[in-house]
């Protein structure tokens, strides 16, 4: 016990005495996580839609996404070293197929979730297709949608660790190189500062999914 | 004017829902579907708005086949309520009221207009506006669901089952306060329902349907007076006369006020009528909105032979026995004996 206290304080020791590279290195991780993630929500959430209103591109849309996602992560990583490099970019593709399954789910679930007989009224009432996707089924998914990007994002921050095997960067400098060299205070840093961005992160999002599940509906219709 | 000619409506896994139903609705007029479940009613309900194509025959909407009608313009066109209401959870009161009409295009004003409009005619207070639909009790939601179908002014409106999910007193009161609307909005009304008393209630017409086919088209007075066949019988039910007298008013039957039952009717009056005005008959005159059921009953309770039917403090009219009997047809020989 007194151990573990031990190695947490010289952990924070070390990221404090070298507070410029933590920064670099937290820059890159952020960098890695939202870059991969934005471009997951960009082709996910577009899939989804797909997935849900055509039944035959559903099948092979989620198994594309089932497979990215039972792909360990550091197979997906190894698997873009040979077709993309090595260093940010190659990291950035890894990162974002790995993201792609809880957005994709999520979006499918929640565009099911609404009640038939919601789609029947907006369908009796003379709504196109689009104005029932626009206007009825997005706005109704977006807390599922959104509560699919807060558990892919939190998955990522842990998964970018990964990307400094293939020269990505990120906070897995401190954590993979520390281990190779036995430095536990570097590793800790490395860990303990990366679990906070993660606890934060979730919070955060959690915050404005639940603004989205409750009066959060005006958000939707101002952005709409 | 909705006619159904010849219609025929098979599903794709070959189940026929509906077959070679004709029938018209004329404009302006309430017409009733009613049925056991899975008789096609619902179906036939979808076949005006599109949500389903005959598989054979026409259903033409105003002297035009609606396969010729643009689905969209037709359905905003047409309002639309279900038992499930199916109002949008992250739109507001008046945002849902105003669909269709943002369909269409109307500008802010008049829909601003239209929706205040509405929940005066359903009796919303303006409050309800800007609250969301799970904040609303069922009978409130219901409400929404009409005034979002009325908001665009459609020339049709389908209901199908609209007050089903409703508890007995607040469905009441919804088909009370929507049998008002109906005399003001001069629309096109079908509606569906498998309740009976519903129908009679609700319908200037009435289409009984069995398995897949109309068996009796006609006004609930007929229906009551003459069920077609056995199911139709047993679909009234047993007590058809007293339904009969629960969908007719007093001043169908009446007599004039001074004839035979004038002295009695004088008795019972001026006993209690130290005031004018219809209250002071105490509960024993009837009012010309008052069902020959509720005459009765009140008939049944009091000793006098006839009782005065009042609007606006003057005596219109009386009503004893005889008056409800001859209404079936029939005269009460006993009952004229004893008078």
């Amino acid at each position: 016990m007194a151990g573990a206290i031990g190695t947490f304080l010289a952990g924070m020791q070390y990221l404090f005495s070298n507070l410029p590279e933590f920064f670099d290195l937290l820059q890159r991780h952020l960098a890695l996580v939202f870059v991969s993630e934005a471009a997951a929500i960009l082709i996910a959430v577009p899939l989804g839609v797909v997935a849900a209103r055509y039944d035959r591109a559903r099948g092979p849309i989620l198994s594309v996404g089932n497979v990215a996602q039972t792909v360990p992560p550091l197979a997906v990583l190894a698997l873009a070293f040979p077709l993309l490099g090595l260093g940010y970019r190659p990291s950035v593709v890894a990162l974002f197929v790995y993201a792609l399954l809880p957005v994709l789910t999520n979006t499918i679930a929640g565009i099911e979730s609404v009640s038939e007989n919601t789609i029947d009224a907006a369908r009796g009432m003379g709504m196109t297709e689009n104005e029932r996707l626009r206007e009825i089924q997005l706005p109704l998914a977006l807390p599922v949608i959104f509560a699919g990007i807060r558990t892919s994002t939190v998955i990522n921050v842990g998964t970018a660790y990964l990307a400094f095997f293939i020269g990505g960067g990120g906070l897995g400098s401190w954590v993979i190189s520390g281990i190779n060299l036995f430095n536990m205070p570097q590793v800790m840093a490395g860990a303990v500062s990366g679990a906070l961005l993660a606890i934060v992160l979730d919070l955060g999002l959690a915050a404005v999914e639940g603004r989205l599940s409750d009066s959060g509906v005006e958000m939707t219709q101002s952005t709409a | 004017m909705i006619e159904f000619e010849n219609v025929t409506k098979t599903y794709p896994d070959g189940t026929t829902a509906i077959e070679n139903v004709s029938f018209s609705v004329e404009a302006g007029t309430t017409t009733v579907l009613v049925g056991p479940s899975g008789c096609g009613k619902t179906t036939t309900m979808k076949l005006v708005n599109r949500l389903e194509d005959p598989t054979d025959g026409t259903v033409s909407v105003d002297g035009t086949d609606n396969r010729e009608l643009d689905e969209i313009d037709l359905r905003r066109n047409t309002g639309y309520v279900i038992q499930e209401i199916g109002l949008f959870d992250h739109r507001t009161v008046g945002e849902n009221i105003a669909t269709v009409p943002k369909l269409v295009g109307w500008d802010d004003e008049r829909i601003d207009e239209r929706v205040r409009e509405l929940l005066d005619l359903m009796d919303l207070s303006r409050g309800f506006r800007d609250q969301y639909p799970s904040e609303l009790s069922g009978g409130q939601r219901q409400r929404v669901g009409v005034a979002r179908a009325l908001a665009a002014d459609p020339d049709v409106l389908l209901m199908d089952e609209p007050f089903g999910a409703l508890d007995p007193i607040t469905r009441d009161r919804l088909q009370n306060e929507f049998l008002d609307i109906q005399e003001r909005i001069n629309t096109t009304i079908l509606f569906v329902t498998h309740d009976i008393d519903e129908a009679l209630k609700m319908g200037d017409r009435i289409a009984i349907f069995d398995v897949g086919e109309v068996v009796q088209y006609d006004t609930p007075q007929a229906i009551l007076d003459d069920p077609k066949n056995e199911f139709v019988a047993d679909f009234i039910g047993e007590d058809r006369s007293f339904k009969r007298l629960d969908i007719t008013p007093v001043t169908e039957v009446m007599g004039p006020p001074d004839g035979e039952y004038a002295a009695a009717i004088d008795g019972n009056t001026d006993a209690t009528t130290a005031t004018d005005g219809g209250s002071s008959y105490d509960g024993e005159a009837l009012s010309p909105d008052d069902s020959v059921k509720a005459a009765l009953d009140r008939l049944l309770r009091s000793d006098a032979p006839a009782l005065p039917v009042v609007e606006n403090g003057e005596v219109i009219g009386v009503v004893a026995d005889e008056h409800i009997r001859a209404s079936f047809g029939r005269r009460s020989d006993a009952r004229q004996g004893a008078t």
